[in-house]
C-alpha cells in the first residue's frame, strides 16, 4: 500500500499545500508577488459576489443532491430488492450512460431543453403552450437538472450497496416482530440504508459544488456557480492567488458542510437506535 | 436459505417507475447518435438534413485520431495503475483495523471529498511551479488522483465482502475465530459457574428431560430406548461377548405392532408429565403444498403440532423443512393447502399478524439496534409506555440470564448471547409458537450441546410450542418430543425420536437416523403364526405374522442396527441366531467401536457397533479375526419399500 | 473485466496475491511507459506540426498544400479564446503555430515563447495585401515578424432580419435593445465584448485602459447585463439560437452570419452607424517548434490563394493574401462585407489597441463579474 500513499502523497499532498501556499501571495505583471498577504481573502470576504455564490452553488448542490438521492434511492431498492436474476444486466443499464464523456451528456441536455428541443417541441405540439419555453435553457432549471441526471449513477450504486447488503433475514425479522411493509422499511431499510444515502450524499454534493461545466454551458448569466469563478482565475481573469484562495475558501466551506451534515447523521443514528 | 417470497413480493409501481427512470436516463444519451447525422443548424426533430458528413470530416482529422489515441492510452494506463496501487491498499485497509485506520481512509478517499475543480486547480498550480510542461503525463497523474480512490472505494467492499464469505464458508466447516471464540466463551462460563467444564453434557439433557424424551444418537446409542428392566447389568454376560444384547437372553419380541401400542403409552406419559393446560392441537399443517416455478419444495405435507410441543423438522438441506417453516410463518406464502393456528386458516393472514414469533438461522438480530432495541422491537406496537416496555426487556434480559446487557451494541455479542438475543426478541411477544430455524447450526459440537440444554430449559421455562428445523438427527432426537422426518419436500414420518430410531418406516427414514445395515429377504415359506424369511447374509429365519408388513409380497427388506448385532469371538450356543464372518475393518473412536464384519450370502459387509464396555477387558477384535454375529430377530425392522 | 476476473482468481487462491499485483502492475507499467516516455517535455515529435488555432480553423480545407508535401494534415487544437489559449501556452502547451489577433500579440509575444518569423521562408508572403502585417508590436528584429496576418474581419451583430425590427440605422444599440430582451445574445470574452462596450459607450481605444473608460464600460455593460439570454465563446451556440429565433441578434463574427446565411436562415451581419470591431488575427512559431520547416509549412498553407478563398467565400473573413480576392466579384465581396482592401473596412470600423495584461485581468475581472450580475 506504500505506493498509493506515495502518488496520493505526490498527488494530493504537495498540490494541496502548494495551493494553500499561493492563496497568501498575489499576483504581479507575469509572475506572482509571494509576500504573503491575507488579500484575497479579505476580497472573498468584502466583496458579495463571492459569498454569493458560494450561497449559490449550495443552494444548486443542495436541491440536485436531494432530488438525486429521492429519485435514486426507489431505483436503488428496486435493484437490490426486485431484481433477481438479471441485476448485474441492470447495474450495467444504470452505469452505462455514465461510460460516456460527461461533456457530451450536458450537450445532450442541451438538446432536450433547446428552444427547438424535444420538450418544447413536445408541449407545442400538444398545444400547452404557444411560445417556446425560454426557462428551461440557459437558466438554474438547466443545471439542476443536467447535474441530477449526470450524477445518477453515483447516488444510485452506493445506495444499492448498501440496500443489498441488508440481510434479508432481518426484513423477515421485523415481518415476524410484527412490521407491516411501511413500518419495517422505516424501521429497519432504511436506517439500514443510511450508510449508503449518506455516501451518495457527500459523492454528490460534494462534485456539484465545485462544478463548473455545466454552469457555464447551460447556466445562462445566473446559472454560474463557484467553480466558475475559480475557473475564471485561471483562465481569462488570470489571477491565480486568487483562484487558488477561493479553492482554500470552497475546500474549508464543503469540509464545514460536510463536517456538519456527519454530526447530524450521527445523532440521527444513535436517537434512531 | 431461500430469500423470502414474502420480502419479494413484486411491486407494479416501483417496477414502472424503474422502467420510467430508465428511460429518461438513456433519452439523452439516445439523441447524442441521432443528432450526429445532423447537418442542418437547426437542432430539433425530425432531423432535416440526414448526412454522415461529420463522420467523413471526423476521420479525416489527425487532431480526432491523435486525442483518440492519447484516451486509449491514459485510460488504460491510469485504470491500470489505480488498480495496482489500490487493491493492495484496499486490502491492507480492509484486513488490518489498525488505530489509525480511519484517517488513513480519509486520507485516501480525500480527492473523493474535495471537489474535482480543487484539485485540479491544485495540480496545475503544482505543475506550473513544477516548472513541468502539460503532457500526456500530467493528464494521467491528475486522472490517476482522482482515479485512486476510486478504486480503493470499490475495492474495500469486495475485500471486506472476500472476509465474509471466508468466515462464512469457514463457519460451514465448523473451524473459525468466532467458534474459537464461542467456544472460549462457554468454558469461560463453565468455570465462572465453578462447575465442571461441560463433559458430561448428555447427563444433563437426560436430567433434563426426565425421562421424557429418550437420547437416541450415537454417543448413547447403547440402550436408551430400552425399558430398564431389560437392560440387563453390565458384566452379565459371558466372557465371549463383547456387546451381548438382551435378545440374546430372553425372547423379547420388539417388533411394531406391540412397539406402537408401547410408543403410545409413553406418548401418554410424557404429556401428562408436562402438565400442558391441553394437548390440543396448536398448529394443523393440511395438504401444504409450496412450489417455486417448477421446484416443488413442499409437497403435499399434512401434519398437527400440538400445543406446548417441542416438534422438529428433521431433513437434509433441500428437503423443505425450511420452507414449511417458513409457510408456518407467513414469509412463504402457500400455493396451495392450508395451514391453521389455533384453528385459524393463516393463508389471508400477512406474516406481521401470525401469533409467532421466530429464532432465524443467523439470528437475524438489527445491527443498527442496541440489544434492548432489538428486543423491544416488536413491543412498539402494543403501545406500551416507556416504563412498561423497559420492564418487560429487562425481564426477558433476566430469562434469557443476560441482565445488564441491554445497551450493549450486536457486535459485542458473542454467537451465544446473540441466539439468547433473538430468543428474548421473540418471546417478549409471548407468540403461541416459537419457530426456530436451525439455530444451533453454525456451531461446534461442544457449545452446541451446551446450546441445547438451555433451548430445552427454556422451552419447559416459557411452555411454549416449539418448531425447530434442523438437519442433525442427533440434535433433532436430542430435543424434540415428536420429529418429522423431511425430504424431497414430503414427510417420511413423524414420529417420537424412539420411535423413528426403532421403528423407523421406510428405509430412507431409517438410513436418515442412525447407522443401519438393510437386509434383502425372500419369503421363503408361509405360516399361520408367520413366514420363513431368506435373510440375505443372515440366512434363514422364521419370523412372527405380526413382525411382517402387510402386503408383503415375496421379497422384502429389513433392517437392523449395528449395535443389535452382537460381536462373539467364539461360535454361540446352538438355537442362538448366529453367523459367521470376517471383521473387515475397525474404527475406534472410543467410547465404542466400529466394526465392518464380512459375511457370507451378501456384498457389503455389515456394521455393527459395540460398547467398549470395560477397560483392558479383552484384546480388542483385530482385522481379519473370525468372528461371529448375533442378534434378536425382533430387531430386525421390516421396512415399507420405498 | 479482466481485472475483475483476475480478482475472481485471487479469491479462488488460484493466483497467489504477490502474482496478482506484479503482473498487473507489470502491465500498467508497460502502458505508461510505452507510449508516454516519447512525449515527455518537449511535444509531439510525431512527422505532424501542431496548429493551435481557434474552433473553426481546424478544417482540411486550409491545409491543401501543406497535405500535399507532407503527406498529412497537421495537428489541430483548438480555443475557444485568447486568454484560454494564452493560459495553456504558458503552461507549456508546446505547438508549432499559434493563432492569435492582434489585440493580444503582444502578450503573447511577450510570454517569451514565441520566435521571430523569418519571412523569407514563406512563399506566399510576397502576395500579402501591403501594410497588413504592420500591426503595433510586430516588428521583429532583421526584418522579421512575429506573427504573420491571416485573417481579418469585424465583431459586429448579426440579427434575423425577419424578427428584429431595425429602427433607423443598423447600430450597436441593436444589442441594448429592450424590446428584445432575453433574446439578445453575446460572446463571452471581453477580448470582443468588452471593446464593443467601449463602442457603445463612445471611448476612445486609446484610453480605453483608463478608470475613467473602466467606469463608462462597465455602466454600459451593466445596463446591457439583463437583456441578454446568454453570453458564450461557443459560436455554435449563438448560431442555432439565431437559426431557431430564440435569439434576434447576437454578437458574432463575420462566420456566423455567412454560415447561417448559407443555411438558408435570414440574418444580416449589421454595419452599425458607430462602427464595428475589427481585428487581424495571424499566426505565430513557437519558440520550441520541434521543426521550424513544418511550421512555416502551415503558415504558408494558411497564406495560400486555396486557403484564402475558402476564409472569404465559406466564413465571409478577410484573407491575408490580396490574390485570394482574385476569385470574387466586387458584389460578391461586397454581400460579404469585404473589400479588396482591407483599410477600407478594418478603418472604417475600430480597430484594437493592444493592451497590457493589467488591463487584461482588471478588464476581464470586472466583466466576469458584471456578467455574473454583480
Amino acid at each position: 500500500m506504500a505506493p498509493a500513499l506515495v502518488v496520493l502523497a505526490i498527488g494530493i499532498v504537495v498540490p494541496a499545500a502548494i495551493l494553500v501556499t499561493m492563496s497568501f501571495w498575489s499576483r504581479k505583471g507575469l509572475g506572482f508577488d509571494m509576500t504573503p498577504t491575507l488579500a484575497n481573502y479579505r476580497r472573498i470576504l468584502d466583496e458579495p459576489i463571492f459569498g454569493a455564490f458560494l450561497a449559490r452553488s449550495f443552494t444548486f448542490s443542495g436541491i440536485v443532491t436531494v432530488l438525486t438521492v429521492l429519485l435514486c434511492y426507489p431505483m436503488a431498492y428496486y435493484v437490490a430488492f426486485h431484481v433477481n436474476s438479471r441485476k448485474m444486466l441492470w447495474i450495467v443499464l444504470i452505469t452505462l450512460p455514465f461510460w460516456m464523456s460527461y461533456l457530451l451528456r450536458v450537450f445532450a441536455w442541451k438538446v432536450i431543453l433547446g428552444y427547438e428541443g424535444v420538450i418544447n417541441a413536445s408541449l407545442l405540439e400538444l398545444g400547452l403552450i404557444a411560445e417556446p419555453l425560454q426557462v428551461l435553457l440557459y437558466s438554474q432549471t438547466a443545471v439542476i437538472v443536467t447535474l441530477a441526471h449526470a450524477w445518477a449513477a453515483f447516488a444510485i450504486l452506493p445506495m444499492n450497496v448498501s440496500l443489498e447488503k441488508i440481510d434479508r433475514s432481518l426484513l423477515e425479522a421485523a415481518t415476524v416482530l410484527g412490521d407491516g411493509p411501511a413500518t419495517r422499511f422505516l424501521r429497519v431499510t432504511l436506517p439500514m440504508s443510511m450508510p449508503g444515502v449518506l455516501a451518495a450524499v457527500f459523492l454528490i454534493f460534494i462534485p456539484t459544488m465545485g462544478d463548473y461545466v455545466t454552469p457555464a454551458l447551460l447556466g445562462g448569466p445566473d446559472g454560474a456557480m463557484i467553480g466558475n469563478l475559480i475557473q475564471l482565475r485561471f483562465g481569462p481573469v488570470n489571477n491565480w492567488p486568487m483562484g487558488a484562495a477561493l479553492s482554500v475558501v470552497l475546500a474549508l466551506w464543503i469540509a464545514a458542510i460536510a463536517a456538519v451534515f456527519l454530526v447530524l447523521n450521527r445523532t440521527a443514528q444513535s436517537r434512531l437506535a | 436459505m431461500s430469500e423470502g417470497t414474502y420480502i419479494r413480493r413484486p411491486n407494479r409501481a416501483l417496477g414502472i417507475y424503474a422502467v420510467v427512470f430508465l428511460v429518461v436516463l438513456y433519452l439523452p444519451i439516445l439523441f447524442i447518435p441521432l443528432f450526429s447525422f445532423n447537418q442542418s443548424i437547426h437542432v430539433r426533430l425530425p432531423i432535416e438534413a440526414f448526412s454522415l458528413q461529420r463522420y467523413h470530416d471526423l476521420f479525416r482529422r489527425p487532431d480526432v485520431w491523435n486525442a483518440l489515441g492519447n484516451s486509449l492510452r491514459v485510460g488504460p494506463a491510469v485504470a491500470v495503475v489505480s488498480t495496482v496501487l489500490g487493491l493492495p491498499t484496499a486490502r491492507a485497509i480492509a484486513r488490518h483495523r489498525v488505530p489509525g485506520r480511519s484517517a488513513l481512509v480519509t486520507f485516501v478517499m480525500l480527492p473523493l471529498v474535495v471537489a474535482g475543480i480543487i484539485f485540479a486547480v491544485a495540480l496545475l498550480i503544482f505543475v506550473n511551479r513544477l516548472g513541468v510542461p502539460l503532457s500526456l503525463s500530467t493528464v494521467a497523474l491528475g486522472h490517476l488522483v482522482i482515479c485512486l480512490p476510486f478504486a480503493v472505494a470499490t475495492l474495500l467492499p469486495r475485500f471486506e465482502g472476500f472476509d465474509e464469505a471466508l468466515v462464512e464458508a469457514s463457519a460451514g466447516a465448523g473451524r473459525n475465530p468466532v467458534d474459537d471464540l464461542l467456544a472460549g466463551d462457554v468454558a469461560e462460563r463453565a468455570a465462572r459457574r465453578g462447575g465442571k467444564p461441560p463433559a458430561d453434557l448428555h447427563g444433563l439433557v437426560r436430567r433434563i428431560h426426565r425421562g421424557a424424551v429418550p437420547v437416541g444418537n450415537r454417543t448413547h446409542a447403547a440402550h436408551p430406548h430400552l425399558d430398564a428392566a431389560a437392560v440387563p447389568a453390565r458384566g452379565a454376560l459371558g466372557p465371549g461377548a463383547v456387546h451381548p444384547h438382551p435378545a440374546v437372553l430372553g425372547r423379547a419380541r420388539l417388533c411394531r405392532a406391540s412397539d406402537r401400542a408401547d410408543r403410545r403409552a409413553r406418548d401418554a406419559r410424557g404429556r401428562s408429565r408436562r402438565a400442558m393446560s391441553g394437548a390440543g392441537v396448536l398448529i394443523s399443517i393440511r395438504n401444504a403444498v409450496k412450489a417455486f416455478g417448477r421446484l416443488v419444495a413442499v409437497d403435499d405435507v399434512s401434519l398437527d403440532i400440538r400445543q406446548g410441543e417441542f416438534f422438529s423438522l428433521l431433513g437434509a438441506s433441500g428437503s423443505g423443512k425450511t420452507t414449511l417453516l417458513r409457510m408456518i410463518a407467513g414469509l412463504e406464502a402457500t400455493t396451495s393447502g392450508e395451514i391453521l393456528i389455533d384453528g385459524r386458516p393463516m393463508s389471508r393472514v400477512p406474516p406481521y399478524r401470525r401469533p409467532v414469533g421466530m429464532v432465524f438461522q443467523h439470528y437475524a438480530i438489527f445491527p443498527h439496534l442496541d440489544v434492548r432495541g432489538n428486543i423491544a422491537y416488536g413491543l412498539r406496537r402494543q403501545g406500551l409506555s416507556r416504563a412498561q416496555s423497559d420492564a418487560l426487556v429487562e425481564e426477558m434480559l433476566e430469562l434469557v440470564k443476560l441482565p445488564g446487557y441491554g445497551a450493549r451494541r450486536p457486535n459485542q455479542l458473542s454467537g451465544g448471547q446473540r441466539r439468547r438475543v433473538a430468543l428474548a426478541r421473540a418471546l417478549i411477544l409471548r407468540p403461541r409458537v416459537l419457530l426456530l430455524d436451525e439455530p444451533l447450526g453454525a456451531l461446534d459440537r461442544q457449545l452446541r450441546e451446551q446450546m441445547q440444554i438451555e433451548l430445552v430449559r427454556f422451552q419447559r421455562a416459557v411452555g411454549i410450542t416449539f418448531v425447530f428445523v434442523t438437519h442433525d438427527q442427533e440434535e433433532a432426537l436430542t430435543l424434540s418430543d415428536r420429529v418429522a422426518v423431511m425430504a424431497d419436500g414430503r414427510v417420511l414420518q413423524v414420529d417420537t425420536p424412539d420411535g423413528l430410531y426403532e421403528a423407523p418406516q421406510s428405509r430412507r427414514v431409517a438410513g436418515f437416523v442412525g447407522t443401519m445395515n438393510f437386509l434383502q429377504a425372500r419369503v421363503a415359506a408361509r405360516s399361520a403364526e408367520g413366514a420363513t424369511l431368506e435373510i440375505e447374509g443372515l440366512g434363514r429365519r422364521d419370523i412372527d405374522a405380526g413382525c411382517l408388513p402387510r402386503h408383503a409380497g415375496g421379497a422384502l427388506c429389513l433392517a437392523i442396527r449395528p449395535e443389535r448385532l452382537a460381536l462373539r469371538r467364539s461360535a454361540p450356543d446352538a438355537g442362538v441366531p448366529a453367523v459367521a464372518g470376517t471383521v473387515e475393518a475397525r474404527v475406534y473412536p472410543g467410547e465404542r467401536s466400529h466394526y465392518h464384519v464380512r459375511v457370507a450370502g451378501r456384498d457389503a459387509p455389515l456394521a455393527v457397533s459395540a460398547q467398549n464396555a470395560s477397560r483392558l477387558q479383552d484384546a480388542p477384535v483385530g482385522e481379519g479375526s473370525r468372528v461371529w454375529l448375533t442378534w434378536g430377530d425382533a430387531d430386525l425392522i421390516p421396512l415399507d419399500p420405498d | 473485466m479482466d481485472v475483475v476476473d483476475r480478482i475472481e482468481a485471487v479469491r479462488n487462491g488460484r493466483l497467489g496475491r504477490r502474482g496478482f499485483t506484479r503482473s498487473l502492475l507489470a502491465a500498467g507499467v508497460g502502458i505508461v511507459a510505452m507510449p508516454l516516455a516519447p512525449r515527455r517535455g518537449r511535444a509531439q515529435t510525431s512527422a505532424r506540426g501542431t496548429y493551435f488555432t481557434w474552433g473553426g480553423y481546424d478544417i482540411p480545407e486550409l491545409f491543401g498544400p501543406y497535405q500535399q508535401k507532407n503527406g498529412a494534415l497537421p495537428n489541430f487544437a483548438v480555443f475557444g479564446g485568447t486568454e484560454e489559449g494564452l493560459t495553456r501556452i504558458k503552461a507549456g502547451f508546446v505547438v508549432d503555430v499559434a493563432h492569435p489577433c492582434n489585440a493580444s500579440l503582444v502578450r503573447w509575444r511577450d510570454t517569451g515563447l514565441f520566435q521571430p518569423i523569418d519571412t523569407a521562408r514563406l512563399s506566399n508572403w510576397p502576395g500579402l495585401i501591403p501594410g497588413l502585417a504592420e500591426l503595433e508590436g510586430n516588428a521583429a528584429e532583421g526584418g522579421k515578424v512575429w506573427m504573420a496576418p491571416f485573417d481579418w474581419g469585424q465583431t459586429s451583430v448579426t440579427y434575423r432580419a425577419d424578427l428584429f425590427e431595425v429602427e433607423g440605422e443598423e447600430s450597436w444599440d441593436m444589442l441594448w435593445d429592450s424590446r428584445y430582451a432575453g433574446r439578445l445574445g453575446s460572446l463571452a470574452s471581453g477580448g470582443d465584448a468588452w471593446w464593443v462596450g467601449a463602442i457603445k459607450a463612445g471611448v476612445d481605444f486609446r484610453e480605453i485602459a483608463t478608470d475613467d473608460a473602466f467606469d463608462r464600460i462597465a455602466a454600459v455593460m451593466r445596463e446591457q447585463r439583463p437583456l441578454i439570454r446568454v453570453y458564450t465563446d461557443d459560436t455554435t451556440s449563438l448560431e442555432q439560437a439565431l437559426a431557431a429565433g430564440e435569439l434576434v441578434a447576437a454578437m458574432t463574427w463575420n462566420a456566423s452570419a455567412t454560415l447561417l446565411r448559407a443555411q438558408g436562415v435570414p440574418v444580416r451581419f449589421a454595419q452599425p452607424k458607430e462602427g464595428a470591431l475589427t481585428w487581424v488575427c495571424g499566426v505565430m512559431i513557437h519558440r520550441d517548434a520541434p521543426n521550424i520547416d513544418r511550421a512555416c509549412d502551415i503558415i504558408d498553407s494558411l497564406l495560400g490563394v486555396e486557403a484564402g478563398r475558402f476564409i472569404i467565400g465559406d466564413y465571409g473573413y478577410g484573407h491575408a493574401n490580396a490574390r485570394s480576392f482574385e476569385a470574387f466579384d466586387d458584389a460578391a465581396l461586397a454581400a460579404l462585407g469585404l473589400s479588396r482592401n482591407p483599410a477600407a473596412i478594418l478603418e472604417a470600423g475600430h480597430f484594437q489597441v493592444p493592451q497590457d495584461r493589467e488591463f487584461e485581468t482588471r478588464m476581464a475581472e470586472l466583466f466576469e463579474m458584471i456578467k455574473a450580475g454583480f
